[in-house]
């Protein structure tokens, strides 16, 4: 009896060991995870100047970013193929028609897909949000884009000052607080 | 005895633990050609929003981040600014450690999202930066510290090979090896 109660002491030594040892190998991913999840509004620790650029609108209009110097910018890089992205859409057409008067801009730059695609989707989703055609992802590239959406907050400077990596809630109360932060700065 | 028995125990688990990590080495991997695989490339997909160290929060930030290092570092090394080329050197490795932590195999197509891949290569770009370490140090008569490094860097070629083949990365093993061998002399 005591030599099994030995065994089973031995065997449960050595599978709590293990466990710890598992658990330590990956608290490093978990620690990463929480803190990309305090807050989706990551703020840049010196403000970095945006990648100037040119891109064509739906219209086959070119915008240049550097002509909105003076108002505050908002970036969203998407594609109609993430779902995050179609759900954040009609946040954005409610953002534009309150703060457009206040100097805010918003532009979703769309990433590799065809006009025809993007047109056939704003008009079964009533987009009214202004869309810029990034056809060969250069422009995604320049801001460094590796998820979609990401969002990016320009000031009225032209400095990048917030970033935003997958959906978030423009009507929210820490969108709301930076873009009025933004708009409230000279 | 019992003991023993543990320990085998233990062991056994540990083993198993460590062969589910093990990467596969893909076979009949293909060669990918230096036009297609190599520092410039890399340099011209991370230019752009510069990526400081406090505002890395994202692998992809530090990926680039260290990129935008070493591209900083490959000017100064030219230039023969030895003493910043280091500083730079240094600082796309720590960028490049804290990424090699979650993600450790190179890739000539590291798909980002649908329709976009990037060249990913943490390893050959960390081991580039440790040659070049390596040649300021023997400039700087420390031949010791030159042969570290050059090992450290032939150990990160050896594992990016290991998962992809490139042009670049058997260009710089023979660069190494030759390096490590003129310095056996």
């Amino acid at each position: 009896m005591r030599k099994k109660i030995g065994q089973v002491r031995q065997l449960l030594i050595a599978l709590v060991g293990t466990a710890i040892i598992w658990g330590t190998q990956g608290a490093g991913l978990i620690l990463a995870q929480a803190s990309a999840e305090q807050s989706l509004f990551h703020t840049y620790a010196k403000p970095i100047a945006a990648p100037d650029f040119s891109l064509e609108n739906l219209q086959g209009k070119i915008v240049h970013l550097k002509d909105y110097r003076g108002k505050a910018i908002l970036l969203n890089f998407w594609a109609t193929w993430c779902p995050n992205c179609r759900q954040e859409a009609h946040s954005f057409n409610t953002l534009q028609a309150k703060y457009l008067s206040q100097g805010l801009e918003i532009y979703r730059i769309n990433t590799k897909e065809s006009r025809e695609t993007i047109l056939k989707f704003t008009e079964k989703n009533s987009i009214a949000t202004p869309i810029l055609l990034d056809k060969t992802g250069k422009v995604g590239r320049l801001f460094g884009v590796w998820a979609h959406p990401t969002s990016y907050l320009v000031d009225r400077r032209g400095m990048v000052r917030y970033r935003v990596v997958g959906q978030a809630d423009w009507a929210g109360r820490e969108a709301l607080r930076v873009i009025h932060l933004l708009l409230g700065e000279k | 005895m019992k003991k023993l028995r543990a320990f085998i125990f233990v062991f056994a688990l540990l083993a198993w633990q460590g062969c589910a990590g093990t990467p596969r080495v893909p076979e009949n991997n293909p060669l990918i050609p230096l036009g297609k695989a190599n520092v410039q490339a890399v340099f011209e997909e991370n230019e752009g929003l510069e990526i400081l160290p406090e505002d890395a929060k994202e692998l992809r930030d530090f990926y680039r981040g260290g990129v935008q290092q070493k591209a900083k570092a490959e000017k100064e090394f030219r230039e023969k600014a030895y003493p910043e080329a280091m500083k730079l050197y240094r600082s796309s490795n720590e960028f490049f450690q804290t990424l090699i932590q979650y993600i450790d195999e190179d890739a000539a197509a590291y798909n980002l999202f649908e329709g976009t891949d990037i060249l990913f290569f943490p390893n050959l770009l960390t081991a580039d930066n440790h040659l070049k370490i390596g040649l300021i140090c023997q400039t700087m008569g420390r031949d010791w510290r030159a042969k570290y490094n050059w090992k450290r860097a032939l150990s990160l070629v050896k594992k990016s090979l290991s998962t992809e083949r490139t042009e670049w990365g058997l260009a710089l093993e023979q660069e190494l090896l030759s390096l490590l061998a003129a310095q056996q002399k």
